[in-house]
């Protein structure tokens, strides 16, 4: 006979009875701390997996609990068959809780992963969140250095722009642009003055070469910037404003692109017109000067020959009878003789070192009324209305009465010269009280003086009138007295002021004078 | 030609098809075996479960080393079911139990491996309390864990 074991089943009955409570309340326990896990995270699959495996759990250890509790009760009871009933419904209902719970596991397991899945999408969708975050914070940092550097650059560019607008509009040269035609495209306040426009928009369009007065000179312009792209101290008279033609040196070159072609021209001119008239001026005052020196010399020793010839002329002419041929010759002598005299009288008075200074305080329009009066009635003759008019407000100044009208009559000679017949004086005073001269203008409605001769007028024996008619000296001579005067003279052909051409003047001779008073005169 | 293959597979047991019952009647061994497979349904979800979490574990913390612990405890529990209702499911004819009151039950059978392994699977709530118990003290670590970090990031917005 085989040994059998003989083991109590209360202990086992025992664990099961215990252990069934203990089950049932933790799985409340468990099912209480998973409700919480779901509310505190409802998105938590885990959580949610968790939750629904308590409840079955809770379900589970009840149905379990009954049926190892109910049977034992049932047994005590006396009444063991009716578990027979309840056992199948209990083990059903155990059967249908642990496919739960494998039906749960297996079902969360599938959920995780497609979760997993949704996660990884998710976090390469927020990686490519933060990539992109990150791309636009480096976009928006490089677009605030980008708008920074802008605003640096637009700043020094402002200044730049300041400054060269500064130069250009301060610039008393005539500072121009040219498009690559070579028609202006911009010019400055000062080359619209000096060209005499007054709108920049009347000037831009316009070739630059129709402002040269000399076309020929225009076009060697474009050539040397064609050829050289750049003219250096190129000298060319332009046309200006109204009081005559510009002199202007420039200087330009060619704007090119990297690739080296021409895109247009820019250049600097100089006006030079004040300075080119006062070098003219000096050139003539020292071959004046020169030539009065020269005068003076000769004059000097003619002088005392021609003085001897004149007295022993006359001495003689007592010796001869008259009517006789020898005293007629004699009496031509002394009349050339005489004639020799005053020319060198004149020359001395040209070169002044003749006469002593007699300058008086006066009214030079009183002075040119005397010589008016005097000459009227010779210009009258000629049918030349003489037109005066002096200004009622010139001043009072030192000067030489006598020589001034010397002077006068010189101009009002010369008028009558090359009028001839019928035609108009005109005679102003004028008074310049910014420069604080005056300003006598003697004109005529005559021929004109051509332009080649107007700047030999001044030199001593320069005539245009014929043999016997004059000596040379006359314009000389007024030359040096109102040099001597401290002022200057100066002729114009035909003149500049359109209301003196309105008058039929064709030639005016300008007389500038300062105002000295006589306290001034004897300190000088 | 795989799938007019697979189509002819299908349609070869027609020919040895017989009467069909839209009713089918159930016997009554079914419950055991229905039982049996949900015990072993479980135990392929747990596995499976077991499996996750030790290749891809969500956190290191006690409280995953508990629910961990659990599943171990709710694993070994389902086998030791399996192991009662499929190996010794015959033994009942041997054994016997019943004595005239609970506490002069016992249970004889022969003397085998089988059997002594048998009486100590009837201890299954050593197995499923200890199960349980890890399970809610996982999940009550869990709780406390989401506590704690909402009141540090409650304390990092205030």
């Amino acid at each position: 006979m085989e040994e059998a074991f003989n083991f109590p089943l209360f202990p086992v009955y025992l664990v099961d009875y215990l252990g069934a409570t203990v089950m049932v309340f933790l799985a409340f326990c468990a099912l209480y701390f998973a409700r919480r896990l779901t509310r505190m995270e409802p998105k938590n699959i885990l959580w949610a997996y968790f939750f629904w495996f308590s409840l079955v759990m809770v379900i589970f250890s009840i149905s379990r609990g009954v049926g190892h509790l109910l049977p034992y009760v049932f047994r005590i009871a006396n009444i063991p068959e009716l578990w027979d009933v309840l056992d199948p419904y209990s083990g059903g209902l155990n059967t249908i809780a642990l496919c739960g719970v494998a039906i749960l596991t297996l079902h969360y397991h599938s959920t995780a992963v497609l979760i997993d899945r949704a996660k990884s999408d998710a976090l390469s969708l927020e990686i490519a969140n933060d990539r992109l975050r990150e791309a636009h914070a480096d976009l928006f940092r490089l677009n605030q250095t980008l708008e920074q550097q802008v605003e640096e650059r637009t700043h020094d560019l402002r200044l730049s722009e300041e400054k060269f607008r500064g130069f250009f509009e301060g610039s008393k040269d005539m500072i121009y642009f040219c498009d690559a035609g070579g028609r202006l495209c911009d010019i400055n306040e000062s080359g619209l003055n000096l060209l005499g426009v007054e709108r920049r928009s009347d000037i831009v369009g316009q070739p630059l070469a129709e402002f040269f007065l000399d076309r020929e000179r225009g076009a060697q312009y474009r050539a040397l910037l064609a050829t050289d792209r750049q003219a250096k101290d190129f000298e060319a008279e332009f046309v200006g404003r109204e009081d005559g033609p510009l002199y202007l040196m420039i200087t330009a070159s060619a704007i090119t692109d990297r690739a080296g072609v021409t895109q247009g021209y820019q250049g600097i001119a100089k006006d030079l017109t004040h300075f080119k008239k006062m070098m003219e001026q000096l050139v003539h005052s020292e071959k004046m000067t020169s030539v009065g020196q020269l005068a003076a010399g000769v004059a000097h020793e003619i002088n005392t020959p021609l003085g001897i010839i004149l007295g022993y002329a006359q001495l003689l002419e007592e010796d001869f009878q008259e009517q006789t041929e020898v005293h007629e010759t004699l009496k031509i002598i002394e009349k050339q003789a005489k004639i020799c005299r005053r020319i060198v009288a004149d020359l001395l008075n040209f070169s002044r070192q003749t006469l002593e200074h007699n300058k008086l305080y006066g009214d030079i329009n009183q002075s040119l009324g005397e010589v008016l009066a005097i000459v009227n009635h010779t210009l009258n003759m000629d049918h030349i209305f003489v037109h005066p008019c002096l200004a009622e407000n010139l001043p009072r100044t030192c000067f030489d009465n006598e020589r001034l009208r010397q002077v006068f009559v010189n101009l009002l000679t010369n008028a009558h010269h090359a009028i001839g017949s019928e035609g108009i004086i005109g005679v102003w005073s004028r008074w310049h009280e910014e420069s604080g001269q005056i300003e006598i203008i003697i004109g005529d409605s005559g021929s004109g003086i051509p332009a080649d001769q107007l700047g030999r007028i001044f030199d001593p024996f320069y005539t245009t009138k014929g043999v016997g008619k004059g000596t040379g000296l006359g314009l000389s001579v007024s030359f040096g007295i109102i040099q001597d005067h401290k002022g200057r003279i100066e002729v114009k052909s035909p003149p500049l002021e359109p209301e003196l051409v309105a008058l039929d003047m064709h030639t005016t001779f300008h007389i500038f004078l300062p105002v000295v008073c006589a306290g001034q005169e004897k300190e000088a | 030609m795989k799938r007019y293959a697979f189509l002819v597979g299908c349609l070869f047991p027609l020919c040895w098809s017989g009467p069909a019952w839209a009713v089918q009647g159930h016997g009554q061994a079914e419950g055991p075996v229905v039982h049996l497979m949900a015990h072993l349904l479980l135990l392929v979800a747990l596995l499976l479960l077991l499996y996750v979490l030790h290749t891809k574990p969500p956190d290191t913390g006690l409280s995953w080393r508990s629910l961990k612990l659990s599943l171990i405890f709710f694993l070994l529990w389902d086998m030791d079911h399996l192991f009662i209702h499929w190996f010794a499911g015959d033994m009942y004819h041997d054994i016997k139990e019943l004595g005239g009151s609970l506490v002069e039950d016992s249970f004889v059978a022969p003397r085998t491996p089988l059997n002594f392994i048998y009486y100590l699977g009837r201890f299954d709530h050593l197995l499923c309390v200890p199960a349980l118990w890890f399970f809610t003290v996982a999940l009550r670590d869990f709780c406390e864990v989401i506590e704690k970090r909402r009141q540090r990031r409650a304390g990092q917005v205030s």
